[in-house]
């Protein structure tokens, strides 16, 4: 395991080298967490209050697959380019160093978008939130299996392969995932397809959090979040570790 | 006594079914307090070396042991026991060459009190005080350089590997930094140097290898490989005034050169008079610009010995 002080030092190698960035980044996501949850209320005629929760519910995923599985891999791609990570990985550390502190920044990059968008949105439309307390261990989990599976295709495809995997992600996770509406809504092979992916698993995660007294998470949701943060890590630090 | 021993080690790269040899048995050596200038043309597997010795790639055969520790069963521990200056600039993004050198050391265990007095020795050293504290992304290619130089040389361990230290930087800061490169040996430490400015390096090196498609073609002694290669000889050097025509190699000449106007003329010593006697008859007739007489260079070694072996393979 890294040792504490070492971890430290990586993770202020990581915050200086790009300070205003992250700043820049978090206030970006503050963004994407109100327009989810006000602007696309506006692709609705008339939105009822059910209609209203998923979209506010939906927000805080959203920001976490646009951090997590679309700005770090674009990251992660340049930084390896760049020769970067051929830099951190021969510092004198643990490599899983790197990786803890990483994604230890990024998501509290997500923490003032997702906190604001759920503020913002209960001032304004009231949509029924009850948060559980389920929603510290369901965010850990779900940070955990985002980041993994964000670190992992960066690491393992081919840089400029991962930049237009991202971009792809981007998209289709704004339109064409059960994050903002019910799955049932989707055709059948599409919704087998999110049974198997984490996007619907983490939506479905961070509504039973949110709201608990109208959305229920089947368990099965945190097993595949669980199985996919195992994979995810161990491809990213294969990757690390490889000599 | 050693601290880097690469024994018979061989890495080969496969890429779309290509194979390309990196190393082929290479074998090198480097003892504490010692510099070993590590040559070779674009490609001759340099870095592959260095990226062996680190870790961050595993050798398909040989030993690689540094400081007592076997590198090829522990990758591991490369990193840990020796620093490096990577070939490519580090991206600081918005970190200070302050910052960064300090984290550098931090992550080496040094204190927080000795870190400042040694950031402050070297930056002078290398006159780089004034930019102690911009953000690398508002930095020159130079300063980063350098600036990755501070970063393996604050807290040096058993070894450094420097990939290419001089690249980007002006001409008087590369004398400070060879200097400092020199001054890294003091305390023991084991100094690999990868470079092409072998010209510069000729004073800052004890031990020389060069790296020819893979392979180790000379190691030894600067002054050895010296003496070998230049035998008896000197050399004119010369700007050429007139056209590369008008020049016959003189008799006293062993061979001669003109490219891009600069004349080259090699000869024993003993004629040394004879060609200084020519030269400052041309140069009267106006067919010579400024000249001079001078010994056989580290360089002119390298060229002869990588010139002599491309003269084999396209014989």
């Amino acid at each position: 395991m890294p040792r504490g002080g070492q971890l430290a030092y990586v993770a202020e190698l990581q915050l200086r080298k790009q300070a205003s960035y992250l700043v820049v980044f978090t206030l970006i996501m503050v963004l994407i967490a109100l327009g989810v949850a006000i602007g696309f209320s506006y692709l609705i005629p008339s939105p009822e209050k059910s209609e209203m929760l998923y979209l506010a519910t939906g927000a805080p995923t959203m920001v976490l697959i646009m951090t997590a599985l679309v700005t770090v891999p674009m990251q992660n791609a340049g930084a390896r380019l760049a020769g970067y990570l051929d830099f951190v990985k021969s510092l004198p550390v643990s490599r899983k160093s790197f990786l803890i502190a990483d994604v230890g920044i990024w998501a509290m990059v997500t923490v003032p978008a997702i906190i604001i968008s759920v503020f913002v949105a209960h001032l304004l439309f009231e949509p029924g939130y009850a948060v559980s307390w389920m929603v510290v261990p369901g965010f850990v989990l779900m940070v955990l299996s985002s980041f993994a599976i964000g670190y992992g295709y960066s690491f393992v495809m081919q840089a400029e392969l991962a930049m237009a995997l991202s971009q792809l992600i981007a998209f289709t996770a704004l339109m064409f995932s059960p994050i903002n509406f019910p799955i049932d809504r989707l055709p059948g092979w599409l919704e087998a397809v999110h049974q198997v992916l984490p996007i619907y698993h983490m939506a479905e995660v961070m509504r039973a959090s949110l709201a608990h007294t109208t959305f229920d998470a089947d368990p099965m949701s945190y097993i595949i979040l669980a199985a996919w943060s195992v994979i995810g890590f161990f491809g990213a630090i294969r990757f690390l570790e490889r000599a | 006594m050693a601290v880097i021993e690469m024994d018979h080690v061989t890495k080969t790269y496969k890429s779309r079914g290509k194979r390309t040899v990196a190393n082929d048995d290479v074998s090198l050596r480097v003892d504490g307090g010692e510099v070993l200038g590590l040559f070779g043309h674009n490609g001759a597997g340099k870095t592959t070396i260095v990226n062996q010795l680190l870790g961050l790639l595993r050798p398909d055969k040989g030993s690689l042991v540094i400081a007592g520790e076997d590198i090829v069963k522990n990758p591991n521990r490369g990193r840990y026991l020796c620093s490096v200056q990577p070939q490519s600039k580090t991206p600081l993004g918005e970190l200070t060459p302050r910052a960064a050198t300090r984290i550098m050391a931090k992550l080496r265990g040094v204190s927080a009190h000795e870190v400042r007095e040694r950031t402050d020795e070297l930056f002078e050293k290398l006159d780089i005080m004034e930019w102690a504290d911009v953000p690398g992304k508002e930095l020159s290619g130079g300063v980063l350089r350098l600036t990755g130089f501070c970063m393996a040389a604050i807290c040096p361990g058993k070894a450094v590997i420097l990939d290419e230290p001089t690249n980007d930087v002006d001409p008087v800061r590369r004398r400070y930094l060879w200097n400092a490169i020199r001054g890294l040996t003091r305390d023991g430490t084991a100094v690999l140097l990868v470079t092409h400015n072998i010209r510069e390096a000729e004073s800052a090196v004890d031990e020389v290898a060069v790296l020819d498609k893979g392979k180790v073609l000379v190691q030894g002694n600067v002054q050895q490989i010296k003496a070998e290669t230049a035998r008896n000889r000197m050399k004119l050097e010369a700007t050429a005034a007139a056209g590369e025509e008008e020049f016959a190699k003189p008799d006293w000449a062993e061979d001669m050169k003109i490219a891009e106007a600069e004349l080259t003329l090699t000869f024993d010593r003993t004629l040394a008079s004879e060609a200084l006697k020519w030269a400052a008859e041309q140069h009267r007739e106006r067919r010579l610009g400024r000249y001079a007489l001078t010994e056989i260079t580290l360089e002119d070694s390298y060229i002869e010995l990588v010139g002599a072996t491309k003269a084999v393979s396209n014989a």
